[in-house]
């Protein structure tokens, strides 16, 4: 290689590559300062609130106890269909902490309430769409609860019409074992904030201790 | 140290201000046209998965609000055949600084004069407040799935970047003119000077490739934290977009000074024979 080419190797290729390096070294030395922004922190954004989960179908616990502690019980999932409950020969299927989409034509058991045959209160509900399997109950009905824990017996004490969702819980103090079992009261088209509540006691069946 | 050992290291520390100037130049209008363009944005939110997802979850969330409400679920979704919402409209409010949520008293009216319509032509007697409550409803399934629900921190982004990346430009084209006269001087001959030219050109090029492609393989498995994931994978696919432009602009930068540089070159050849 003559001077006039090692020059050109020298100026045009060797140091505009090492240059490169350099600057791209540069880059991210000084970028890491920026990547904790928008849209790669760690903060949770928020652009809409739904959301999309599969039902998730539980499967038989073969339990076969009266009388079960709360550890044995498999985990219950949100989205977790885990039986079905039957009212007056009609029945629906017993879901878990649905999400709203998932809760259509089921019976939701809300995640802040106990499952059936657990002590304290278990609380249920449907949409207006099935809600007149709900609204059939009367006083002394007998409603069936068949889980993968087994089944469960609960007796209708009383049935109410409430005003507002967050009233509903109160109607089941002092009653040891119970369900609440809810549904938009009312026959007409629209969404309504008036509840039909049943409320119903445990008679027979698995109970679930702590 | 010989003048030509010093002129080398020189011409180093120069080049490297040059593309480093480059890449921030460069790298600051790849952004402004990209992430910063409504139109870009708009045009990747509008994407087939993005409009067909969130139609989907309009649909589901509205099959919530018929279970609830009694009233079937195509009453409501005939609303999109008088407006045409989708995360792309939402994305130009943004841009825009205009709300991004789509609930309003109107959309909310447009939904109980449906519902009525229907009730009315199938005889049906109901109460206005309930068809109220179902309107309402509706409206927020609406908005939650065209809208963008909290767009504060991306707000707060675009202005962030607006502001800056004229900085960022300007500093760029500064380091560029400020390094490349120094660098020019260090050469006598024409031919040396359109080399050195031709030799920063590539190492911008080059910055921009290789920054543009580590980019691209670091984003392969990084998911922002946005809900819902359709509009995190639209962002991902937006910032890719971007690193494509910023390697393939590099490439080009690349491929105009090689050939360039090979022109003088060839050209002193023939000078010296």
């Amino acid at each position: 290689m003559n001077h006039s080419q090692k020059k050109f190797v020298k100026f045009a290729a060797v140091i505009p590559a090492i240059a490169a390096l350099l600057a791209t070294v540069l880059f991210f030395a000084v970028f890491s300062r920026f990547d904790n922004s928008f849209p790669f922190d760690n903060k949770q954004s928020v652009f809409a609130d739904y959301d999309m989960e599969d039902v998730i179908v539980a499967e038989n616990a073969m339990l076969n106890k009266n009388e079960i502690i709360k550890s044995e019980l498999p985990l219950i999932t949100s989205n977790t269909i885990f039986g079905k409950i039957s009212i007056n020969s009609k029945s629906l299927e017993l879901i878990y902490d649905a999400n709203p989409f998932n809760a259509i034509g089921k019976c939701n058991v809300a995640e802040n309430g106990k499952l059936p045959g657990e002590v304290g209160v278990s609380i249920l509900s449907c949409y207006k769409s099935d809600n007149l399997v709900v609204k059939s109950l009367e006083a002394e009905d007998v409603v069936t609860v068949d889980t993968i824990y087994g089944k469960c017996e609960y007796q209708v004490i009383d049935t109410y019409y409430v005003d507002g969702e967050e009233n509903i819980r109160a109607l089941a103090d002092g009653i040891g074992r119970a369900m609440l079992i809810y549904c938009d009261s009312t026959k007409s088209s629209g969404i309504s904030n008036n509840y039909f509540v049943a409320v119903c006691q445990m008679t027979d069946g698995v109970k679930i201790n702590p | 140290m010989t003048f030509g050992k010093g002129r080398t290291i020189l011409a180093a520390i120069l080049t490297v201000i040059i593309a480093a100037g480059g890449l921030l130049f460069f790298g600051a209008q790849a952004v402004r046209c990209t992430l910063c363009n409504e139109q870009y944005m708009a045009k990747v939110f509008a994407s087939k998965a993005v409009v067909s997802k969130t139609k989907e979850n309009f649909e589901a969330q509205i099959q919530v609000v018929a279970a609830k409400s009694n009233i079937p679920a195509q009453v409501f979704t005939t609303i999109l055949d008088n407006n045409a919402p989708s995360a792309e409209s939402a994305v130009q409010r943004l841009f825009r600084n205009n709300s991004t949520t789509f609930y309003n008293e109107d959309i909310v009216e447009q939904f109980e004069n449906l519902c009525k319509e229907y009730l009315d032509g199938n005889s049906m007697k109901y109460s206005k407040d309930m068809i109220h409550n179902t309107a309402v409803s509706a409206a927020q399934a609406y908005s939650d799935s065209f809208g963008i629900k909290e767009p504060m921190q991306a707000k707060e982004f675009l202005n962030q970047v607006k502001s800056s990346y004229g900085k960022f430009s300007s500093t760029g084209l500064l380091a560029i003119a400020v390094a490349y006269a120094p660098l020019v001087f260090l050469f006598s001959k024409k031919k040396d000077v359109k080399m050195v030219t031709c030799g920063a050109l590539s190492s911008i090029g080059l910055a921009m490739v290789l920054t543009g492609i580590i980019c691209l393989l670091l984003t392969v498995n990084i998911h922002p934290l946005i809900t819902p994931e359709l509009y995190s994978n639209a962002i991902v696919v937006a910032v890719r977009g971007m690193l494509g432009a910023v390697s393939l602009l590099g490439a080009v930068i690349i491929g105009t000074s090689s050939y360039l540089v090979l022109r003088v070159y060839k050209k002193s050849l023939t000078i010296d024979e």
